[in-house]
This record gives structure tokens, sequence and C-alpha cells, in this order.
């Protein structure tokens, strides 16, 4: 018998991936056409109808998965947002050299007179 | 001894350079010349004039009695990682023309340590993927089986690695990118602890769980690549000062010991398990201890993982609009279409459906829901992986449920996150991990992951130095 065996009370854990697979995909959460427009008016990114459509059920599909997070007891536990027990960094309030603006707008599509060029923007 | 100059160690190498058998522009041209003649598609873009100037360099330095253990050593750095006048596209048509005005500090440490930046390596686009083949720019041919994915998203750096186009290569791991195809191509993949490698120049995918680290053919290889890109960083104010590492790894576990937890077997398919179950015999024949401990909520680690990297990712993919670098589109009528167009355009469909989850999650209403939800769940996690480490030295697993899949596998995205069940929930907790390679299953390489207390880099590459010499047959001391 192998030493995991000996280890573990198999072979309750040994899902194989494609079990493991179904059990997840099947899991789904009702989300309209309506919401996936306004998600992707937030994220600025549009979707023809037949894109909408797959990525709602790409939405459902994984929403849904996320309910696995409701097994876990999280009352009193705060939330982390960085790993380290780290507090603000803050360095000297001197200048010093940056990078070089042309060196920059190198890069921007659309550039004039040291600025970026876009829309106008205020009416 | 000419036409192995590929294959070498970077410690063989470094000592056929010390000994002049070998020069840094020989080293350098055998590796172009493997490149140009490839079909694996691993690079992106090769720095052909830029490395041979600096193999050049290299070999006056060594001349001069001056370099140390990377001088004149070709290494290629992954493509979301900026190189100064060198296109940096992150695999997306986004970035098809961008060309950083700056180094990455670990760019910049390489360099100043001597080595030959070859070229920039192929990835998933925005390293969002586990098989690379989301790229803008083709997907990668697996070099043990050119029907195989190299994994991802540090496809291209694992298998130019594997295929012998470059001694080593950084990549970057946000939920398993660096292990995961270390494990599918049968290299050593080293995620270090967060905050031990400056993230400065690291194109940000999901900032709280993102980490530069080497892909080297050993662990003394990964080590050394290791040393160079360590410290703190005034330029990442989320960097740490450098871990103790040891001068070289010994390989001795004698009186170690190894925790195993039963969750990191749910999914492995029976040739992984068994390859696992053979590296858990090799532990104990080198004297270690096997110990059970358990992460009760692995479960829902992908889950956290999938929340906290979409949101992070959203916030982080919002600088892509059009105006400050980058692909615009042709033709918008105002400022927020400009927006839109572009990023329509030019993004990848994982990367949009990634931003269209983060922005779900963060959204006015399903915040508390999901993220703050997930954002604590993170920390249940983190205090099971304490608590399971804190009576080991290392926990051991497999580094992916199964052999690298084949290219094209009829698969949703949703299945293709699977692959990364057991090296997700090290970023959640910020611990480093390490994928070194253990025999193979069905012909095709297999990885085992030693996981480690936070800032113990040299525990696990010891643990995984002593497994590495057993796979290969040897005994360790």
């Amino acid at each position: 018998m192998s030493i995991a065996s000996r280890i573990f009370s198999r072979p309750a854990f040994l899902l194989t991936a494609r079990a493991h697979c179904d059990k997840i995909v099947s899991m789904n959460k009702d989300i309209s056409t309506e919401e996936v427009k306004h998600i992707a008016s937030l994220s600025r990114l549009e979707f023809s109808d037949e894109e909408c459509g797959a990525m709602r059920e790409h939405l459902k599909n994984v929403l849904g998965y996320f309910e696995t997070l409701d097994g876990v007891d999280v009352s009193s536990v705060p939330p982390t947002a960085h790993v380290l027990s780290m507090v603000n960094v803050l360095r000297e309030d001197v200048v010093k050299p940056s990078v070089d603006n042309d060196k920059l707008l190198k890069n921007a599509p659309a550039a004039d007179d040291g600025a970026y060029v876009v829309p106008r923007v205020v009416e | 001894m000419k036409d192995d100059i590929t294959a070498l160690s970077i410690k063989a190498l470094t000592e056929a350079f010390d000994k002049r058998e070998v020069s840094s522009v020989e080293a350098t041209k055998a590796c172009l010349a493997r490149i140009k003649n490839s079909d694996l598609n691993n690079y992106i873009t090769v720095c052909e004039s830029e490395a041979l100037s600096c193999a050049e360099k290299a070999d006056e330095s060594r001349k001069n009695g001056e370099g140390g253990p990377l001088t004149g050593v070709p290494i290629a750095v992954k493509d979301n990682i900026s190189t100064e006048g060198v296109l940096t596209t992150c695999a997306s048509k986004f970035l098809q023309n961008y060309v950083p005005p700056f180094d990455a500090t670990v760019v910049e440490k390489l360099k100043k340590a001597g080595a030959v930046i070859i070229g920039k390596t192929n990835l998933d686009e925005f390293a969002m993927g586990s098989t690379n083949e989301n790229s803008a720019f083709g997907a990668v041919k697996n070099v043990k089986d050119k029907s195989r994915v190299p994994g991802g998203s540090s496809g291209g750096s694992a298998n130019a690695v594997a295929s012998f186009e470059a001694y080593a290569a950084l990549g970057s791991d946000t939920g398993g990118s660096i292990r995961q195809p270390a494990s599918y191509c049968g290299v050593v993949g080293l995620k270090p602890t967060y905050s031990a490698v400056s993230r400065y120049g690291l194109v940000a995918f999901a900032s709280s769980l993102d980490q530069i680290g080497p892909l080297a053919r050993t662990t003394d290889d990964a080590l050394t690549v290791l040393k160079a890109i360590v410290g703190r960083d005034s330029l990442d104010t989320t960097s740490a000062n450098a871990p103790a590492l040891p001068a070289a790894l010994d390989g001795n576990i004698k009186g170690k010991t190894i925790g195993v937890a039963e969750q990191f077997l749910t999914g492995a398919d029976k040739a992984v398990a068994a390859q696992f179950d053979k590296a858990i015999a090799a532990a104990e024949k080198l004297g270690a201890r096997i110990k059970k401990v358990s992460i009760s909520s692995f479960d829902a680690a992908l889950a956290v993982y999938y929340v906290i990297s979409s949101a992070e990712a959203a916030s982080n993919l919002s600088r892509y609009d059009g105006v400050k670098y980058g692909m615009r589109a042709d033709k918008f009528s105002d400022i927020a279409d400009l927006y839109t167009k572009s990023r329509t355009a030019y993004f990848g469909s994982e990367v949009k459906r990634r931003i269209m989850i983060g922005n779900y999650v963060l959204s006015s209403g399903y915040y508390d829901a999901y993220y703050l939800k997930a954002s604590k769940v993170r920390t249940v996690i983190m205090r099971e992986f304490d608590a399971a480490l804190s009576g080991c030295d290392g926990i051991l697993c497999p580094t992916a449920p199964t052999v690298a899949p084949k290219i094209g596998a009829q698969t949703t995205p949703a299945e293709t996150y699977l692959s990364d069940v057991y090296t997700v929930p090290v970023n959640i907790a910020g611990l480093p991990a390490v994928s070194v390679p253990f025999g193979e299953a069905d012909g095709l390489p297999v990885g085992v992951q030693v996981i480690g207390k936070a800032f113990d880099e040299g525990g696990i590459l010891n643990i995984a130095k002593a497994l590495e010499v057993s796979a290969k047959g040897g005994a360790a001391c």
C-alpha cells in the first residue's frame, strides 16, 4: 500500500479531475443580460449579442462557483488586503529626478506640444 | 563539448567560463541558433545584437578577473517584465507597439550581475491563463510533446529553459504561473514569498498576489538567479528585505518534517498521484518524517483566488485606455467611446472575461458578498497555512492535477482554471513555493511542489534539491 494511502482515509479525496470539473461547472448563478451590459459599461467594453450571451454563460458559471465561499465561517475574521503586516512606507518629501517627458510621450498614440491628445472632454 | 553548451546548468557553464573552455559569446550564439531553428514559439522578441554585445562585455569582465555567478549567462525574461528600449507586449495586441522607457528592477539587477538578456518570452495575455494559448502571438508548443501546451502563464519562459533556448528565465506567478508550467515542462520553478522580489516594472495583474521568480534546470541554478533578484526596492513599497539565503544547497533532509495535506490530492489524476506517492517515499527514504496536516478551507481557495485576482486585474487594467501608451481605436465618438472602442478592439477574450468578473464582484451591491467575503476567507486560509507550517519544514503536494494537456483541448475557461487548484492557495497566503521535476507520468514531466513558511526559500529549495537528486536516481547525502 502506498505511503499516502496509509496516511489518508482515501479514496474519498481522490476525485478524478473530470469529476471535480463536473461538480464545479454544474454550479450556476442567474444573471440577466441587463446586468451583463451594465458590467460591460463599467468595464468600458462592448459586446455583440452573441458575445454577450457567451459572457453571460461564463459569468453564471464562475459566479455560481464562488458560492463555495459561503462554506467558510468568517464571523469575526478581518479581511486581508496585504499579506504582510506592513504599514504605509514613507520617504522624505525631497524632489528626485523622474523620467523625461519626451521619453514617455514616445509611446503615446497621439501627442502634441508635450501633452497627450484626446477628444474634447469639457464642453 | 561545444555541441552541449546549451544543455549545461548555469553552474557548469560558469565553471566552463572560468576554465576558458567556453566564452559567453559562444554560449549566447548557441542559444540564438537554437532559437532561430525552433518552431516552439517560446519568444516574442529576440535581443540578438544586445545579447551579443552584452556577452562580449561579460567575456571582457571575466578576463579582467571580475564577474560573478551570472556574468555572461543568457537568461530570458517574460514579456510582461519591462525592458528599456525593448518591446514589452504582455502577449497582447493592446501593447504590440509598447517600448518601456525604463527597466524593471529585476532586469536592472540581472544586468548589474552581468547576465545576458537573450529575449522576451511568450505568455498568456497579461499573465491571465494556464496554457499560453491566450497569447496574441500564438501558442507555445511543449518541447516534450509538441501537441501539448507548456502551461501558463509563463509558458514561454518554462519551455525556453526546458528546450535549452536559455539557461534560466524570469517568470511571474499570480496563481501558479511559474510553478505549473515548470511542472508541465520538467524544469524547476520558484515563486518567492510575496514582497521578496520587487514588482517595479512587472506589468501589474493582481497586486497582492503577483511575484517574479526564476525558472531553471536545477534547484542550484534557481537559487543563483533568486539571489540576484531579491531585495527591498524603494520603487516598490510592498517589497521587503532580502530573505536569508544559504550559500549552497546540501539536499540533506534527514530529520526534517514534511507535511502532506489530503486536500491537495483532490482532482489529481492517477498517474500524477502515483508519482507523488513516490516522492513521499523518496523523502522518507532520505530521512524525513511525513506528517499529516490539513488546510480545511482548501475547497474555497480557487474561488478566493478568482474573486481577488479578477477584482485586482479589473482595477489594474483600467489604465489601458488608448491615451497614454499602446493601441488606440481608429474611430470613436467621444472620450468614453475612445476607451471602449480601444479596449474592445485590442484585449483578448480571457482578459475581457476576467475584467468582467472583477468589476462584477467589486460593483455596488456585490462588493460585500464577493470581494469582502473573499478577503476574509483569505485570512482564514492564511491562518490555516500558518498552523499547518508551524509543525513542519514544508508542505509537499503535486504541482498540478494532471500532466500537460493537449493544445486546443476542448475545455471551457472555467475548467481550465482547475489546473491551478494546488498553486493558488500559496499566492493567497503569500508564501514561497517551488515546483521540482519528479519523474514522468505517461512519458510527460510531473512536478511536485514544496510550500514553505514566509521567507524560507532556502528551506524549500533544499527539500526540492533532495527530491531532485532522488528523482535523477542519485542518493543525496
